[in-house]
């Protein structure tokens, strides 16, 4: 029995020495400080509501819309785009393939131009040469005062007139010159597209501009060449895009006592059905409303009561409270919320 | 109470116990040491008997005279099949020299002696083993129970300190947890020890008890020659 005891007591010695030393105090948690309020209050607004931005963006990031590639350019522009004008209609990725046709100048070089007929080359001059004279001494009358000057006999070539190498022209030192055309001020008035257009590219020319050729040619294509067709805003932005959607909402929802208004507003043009049982006639009518708040379109019913007089008193409620008030009065800004509205017209409610 | 961010290595968890949870801590360790003393004995013990057995039952076929093995035997105090050998020769040798009159009566006499021998031996071998089913089926709660009163005693000390910072909470229970822990590092070697121990001292057990089936079958068969000789030889008379 010893043997066992001093064994198990000498393992255990040695297994707790080691735990000691090993198992030492855990390494302990990187706890940020956390902010103690584990309720928070959250309206419905703050979730329904929704910014323009990016959808795939960072929760945590800056509030703001996607960036654009240009820099700001219209101050009073509304839509998010790279265009120079503001456009309602949203900018596409893809462009449909266009069909461009392109008017281009023939370049310079390769016009046919005839070429210079090849200028006579210039004959040496060649000095004349006393040719001595045999045939017209006489050798019976020795007049040595009567020599005969020799004629010079001229060359064929010699009769052509020797054509210098370059036109010789001496322009004369003072010549009057025309003054030089000023250019035309540019008119400031109204901006054109095309000075809109020029008006940058003028500021960032420091350089010489191009030869007149060229120049002209860029700006009959840029001029024909007009294919990106598509829409897009002009309001410029160089931030990181924020979690969002494509447009805001924010705010657009109508707040309670403006639904309780519009409410009243339709309920005091309302003539509720009088028949019996007329609690349970309940009528669900839809209508659009333009921006100034008048009818687009005539009111519909979406869920019928069954019962035909009532439906048209709920229809009709619609287009008399729009005649009476001169449209519905709802706020402008939050257009987007009321442009669509569905009345639930309900009796019994008033029956009570 | 642990101030928050005190140590909590092994023995400083140990220091900072109660005076209940650290009696439990020790009387399982302490216990701990026993149950290993328990089998590493009983396996080196197991280990002997074996060798033993093989030893004698070599001897006891080899064809060497019983009674020359019984001498040899007897003088030094045999134990396992040795000791159930010894016990029924005895009882043999008793019944002859007084001249035993039926051979039914020694034959029993001769089995009652080997089944005393045997439990005698098989309670030498299972001894202590019931120490190793306790650890196991009670360490745990021990273990428990130090925990319980540590968590109850740091849970009052929390009321004390009127905070609920869990680094104010941890220490208390880390330190309770711990008799849980030694209660099962007590109890695991236990239970697993003496499952492998019963079932050895279980196959030890058998082989005895077919050696003292053999023996008492060649004794009988000694007793029914010698009758057979004696009637003989009476009848011859």
């Amino acid at each position: 029995m010893r043997v066992g005891l001093v064994t198990s007591g000498v393992l255990h010695v040695v297994v707790l020495t080691w735990g000691m030393l090993s198992l030492s105090a855990p390494e302990s948690f990187d706890v940020d400080d956390v902010e103690s309020l584990p309720v928070e209050l959250v309206s419905l607004a703050e979730i329904t509501q929704v910014q323009k931005g990016a959808e795939d963006a960072r929760k945590d990031g800056p509030a703001a819309p996607l960036p654009t590639e240009k820099p700001p350019v219209d101050e009073d522009a509304v839509n998010l785009g790279d265009h120079e004008r503001d456009q309602a209609a949203p900018e596409t990725e893809e462009q449909k393939p266009v069909e461009v046709e392109q008017a281009v100048l023939p370049k310079p070089s390769e016009a046919p131009t005839p070429d210079p007929a090849p200028r006579p080359e210039p004959v040496e001059e060649v000095a004349p040469e006393p040719e001595p004279d045999t045939t017209t001494e006489v050798a019976a009358l020795p007049e040595p005062r009567q020599t005969v000057e020799p004629d010079p006999v001229p060359d064929v070539a010699q009769e052509a007139e020797p054509l210098p190498a370059e036109p010789q022209t001496r322009v004369p030192d003072q010549v009057p010159v025309p003054a030089i055309r000023p250019e035309r001020p540019q008119a400031q008035t109204a901006k054109t597209d095309e000075r809109r257009e020029s008006e940058p590219q003028r500021q960032a020319q420091s350089t010489p501009p191009a030869p007149d050729n060229k120049s002209e040619e860029d700006e009959v294509a840029a001029l024909l060449n007009q294919e990106k067709a598509s829409g897009g805003g002009a309001q410029r932005t160089n931030q990181q895009a924020s979690l969002g959607g494509q447009r805001n909402t924010g705010g657009s929802e109508l707040t309670q006592s403006e639904m309780d208004a519009l409410r009243n507003q339709i309920q005091a043009c309302w003539s509720p059905p009088s028949a019996l049982g007329a609690e349970d006639l309940k009528v669900s009518v839809r209508f659009r409303l333009d921006r100034s708040g008048m009818l687009e379109g005539r009111p519909t019913v979406t869920v019928s009561s069954g019962n035909r007089a009532a439906d048209e008193s709920a229809r009709r409620a619609i287009l008399i409270c729009e005649q009476r008030n001169q449209g519905y009065r709802l706020p402008a800004e939050k257009y987007d919320a009321w442009q669509d509205v569905v009345v639930n017209f309900d009796p019994s409610e008033i029956y009570r | 109470m642990a101030a928050p961010g005190a140590e909590l290595s092994l023995w400083a968890l140990f220091m900072q116990a109660g005076f209940v949870v650290k009696l439990v801590m020790i009387g399982l360790l302490a216990a701990s040491v026993w149950s290993w003393a328990v089998m590493i004995d009983k396996t080196l013990a197991y280990g002997r008997m074996r060798r033993a057995f093989n030893k004698f039952e070599d001897t006891f076929w080899s064809g060497q005279s019983l009674e020359e093995l019984y001498r040899a035997l007897a003088e030094k105090k045999a134990s396992g099949m040795g000791a159930l050998f010894v016990a029924a020769m005895r009882e043999w040798k008793k019944s002859f020299e007084r001249g035993a009159k039926s051979p039914i009566s020694l034959q029993t006499r001769i089995d009652r002696a080997m089944d005393v021998a045997l439990a005698r031996e098989m309670e030498a071998i299972e001894g202590r083993l019931g120490f190793l089913a306790s650890v196991g089926s009670a360490a745990p709660f021990i273990g428990l129970f130090g925990t319980v009163v540590g968590i109850m005693t740091s849970f009052q000390a929390i009321a004390g300190s009127e905070s609920t910072n869990l680094a104010v909470v941890a220490p208390g229970i880390a330190e309770a947890l711990l008799a849980t822990a030694l209660g099962l590092v007590a109890a695991i070697p236990a239970v697993i020890g003496y499952n492998k121990l019963i079932a050895d001292a279980g196959k030890l057990g058998a082989r005895m008890e077919g050696f003292a089936d053999e023996f008492s079958a060649i004794l009988s068969r000694q007793i029914d020659e010698r009758m057979n000789t004696g009637g003989r030889a009476q009848a011859a008379q």
